[in-house]
């Protein structure tokens, strides 16, 4: 008995041996065409048309979210946040060849300011092109300001950074990690305060002009002896103390966290 | 050799190679499948096999490699057939004689004898008889070997069900052969 037959007399239990195989032979009659191959060329020909776009790994790499969300913001920042922040450190790289004291370097001095003065635009209500992506977007618009704040951060980083080695590379004496530091420290504080101020008080020139202030009392104020209280505690000294940077650094992501976890607060506020 | 999952996912990729394996390796099967679905009528089979390749195709960003290719593609196949007589409503209307089977596209070679000939277009009839979820289990489970537990899944129905189908499909279709060749 072959299988097949033995699983055919567990579906009719009530049929002989001969009843089976006669109903067997009887199915068996019912043949299937040959293959056409001329069709099956003609189909597959017919097919190729209706195929998938071969996707490069470019292609799927740009197709992954994150990415697609950080392209998406490309286009909403303000053209004029990239074309400054390049001028003014590009300028800043030049001046710092011909500065005569090492200790005050341009590029020091101007890397954080831009930096915070880039980032406290980003979270403008009153631009209709950033309204219109948060309104029709599935992603949230925390996700978006954290999208549109790693672009410029990054950019102004990776600007800093290149500035940096080229001066490392052809100045005089100057190590690389300190002079990094010298930037980065205060690039994040003030790019932190200044993302929170612009969320916190939906004020972006205000939150710009905050870290911008702040920073020039920093900078004018810097090895001064005799000046008010008041202004040496706004001078925030430590910025420039190699010994604090840790914390500095530390402060500028927790304004990040606080504002964007404010306006995940204010997001709820208004669908509720 | 690549596994039929493999190709699929050639062909989610955009690559013509991978489509022209996967169709050389079921053409045949699903013409097969679909021929029998429709009582033997080849030039309609024909059709419904280049549907059913092309709703492959168009779905295949659906198809999650991690689930075998076959059952999903007669599952396909499945589709068209029960489309194509959802919307021609020809269900009711087929013929029972002789002229619902293609005889000249048929295997049957000339010395095949007129009993042979009666009982294909017999069998091909009987089946065109059965319901659609019977016809199915019946044909998959008999002229393409599949499991139980395949055509569960493929249709979407319990074991049990598929059973069910198939026991009932087979007395209907051995009940219907009975009055035409007298098996007893």
């Amino acid at each position: 008995m072959s299988e097949f037959d033995k699983r055919l007399q567990d579906v009719l239990p009530d049929t002989s041996d001969d009843e089976r195989s006669a109903f067997m032979s009887l199915l068996d009659t019912f043949d299937a065409p040959a293959s056409n191959t001329s069709h099956k060329a003609q189909m597959i020909t017919a097919l190729s048309a209706h195929l998938p776009k071969t996707q490069t790994r470019l292609h799927r790499l740009l197709a992954w979210y994150p990415i697609a969300v950080l392209r998406s913001q490309v286009r909403i920042i303000q053209h004029e946040i990239w074309t400054a922040s390049a001028l003014t450190l590009l300028i800043g790289v030049v001046i710092t060849f011909a500065a005569p004291n090492p200790s005050l370097l341009s590029l020091s001095i101007l890397a954080p300011i831009v930096a915070a003065v880039g980032i406290g635009m980003l979270y403008d209500n009153t631009t209709q092109a950033m309204l219109d992506v948060e309104e029709t977007s599935r992603a949230s618009a925390p996700l978006l300001l954290l999208a549109r704040l790693t672009l410029v951060f990054g950019f102004d980083l990776c600007l800093s950074l290149l500035g940096s080695i080229i001066l490392v590379i052809f100045g005089d004496g100057i190590s690389l990690s300190a002079l990094v530091m010298s930037w980065l420290a205060p690039m994040t504080f003030l790019s932190g305060l200044a993302f929170f101020i612009s969320i916190f008080l939906r004020d972006t020139l205000l939150a710009s002009s905050t870290s911008l202030v702040l920073w020039v009392i920093h900078v004018v104020i810097q090895g001064e002896d005799n000046i008010p209280e008041l202004l040496r505690i706004l001078s925030m000294s430590a910025l420039s103390n190699p010994h604090y940077y840790p914390y500095i650094v530390t402060s500028g992501l927790l304004f990040v966290v606080a504002a964007l976890w404010i306006l995940q607060a204010k997001e709820r506020q208004v669908y509720a | 050799m690549r596994s039929d999952e493999t190709l699929a996912k050639g062909i989610q990729a955009g690559q013509t190679e991978a489509m022209q394996l996967l169709v050389d390796r079921y053409y045949d099967a699903i013409l097969r499948y679909v021929f029998r679905m429709t009582g033997g009528r080849q030039t309609l089979a024909e059709d419904m096999v280049q549907e059913s390749f092309l709703k492959m195709i168009r779905g295949i960003a659906t198809y999650d490699s991690d689930q075998p290719f076959r059952p999903w593609l007669y599952a396909i196949a499945t589709n068209v057939v029960r489309n194509h007589y959802r919307l021609a409503d020809t269900q009711r209307t087929i013929s029972t004689d002789a002229e619902t089977f293609d005889l000249q596209t048929g295997t049957l070679s000339p010395e095949n004898t007129l009993v042979d000939t009666e009982s294909h277009i017999a069998v091909a009839n009987a089946l065109m008889r059965l319901p659609e979820h019977q016809r199915a289990v019946v044909v998959l489970y008999y002229y393409e070997d599949m499991p139980q537990k395949d055509i569960g899944d493929l249709l979407g129905i319990p074991v049990g069900t598929v059973k069910s189908r198939l026991s009932i499909g087979l007395k209907r279709l051995r009940e219907m052969l009975m009055k035409v060749d007298g098996i007893s």
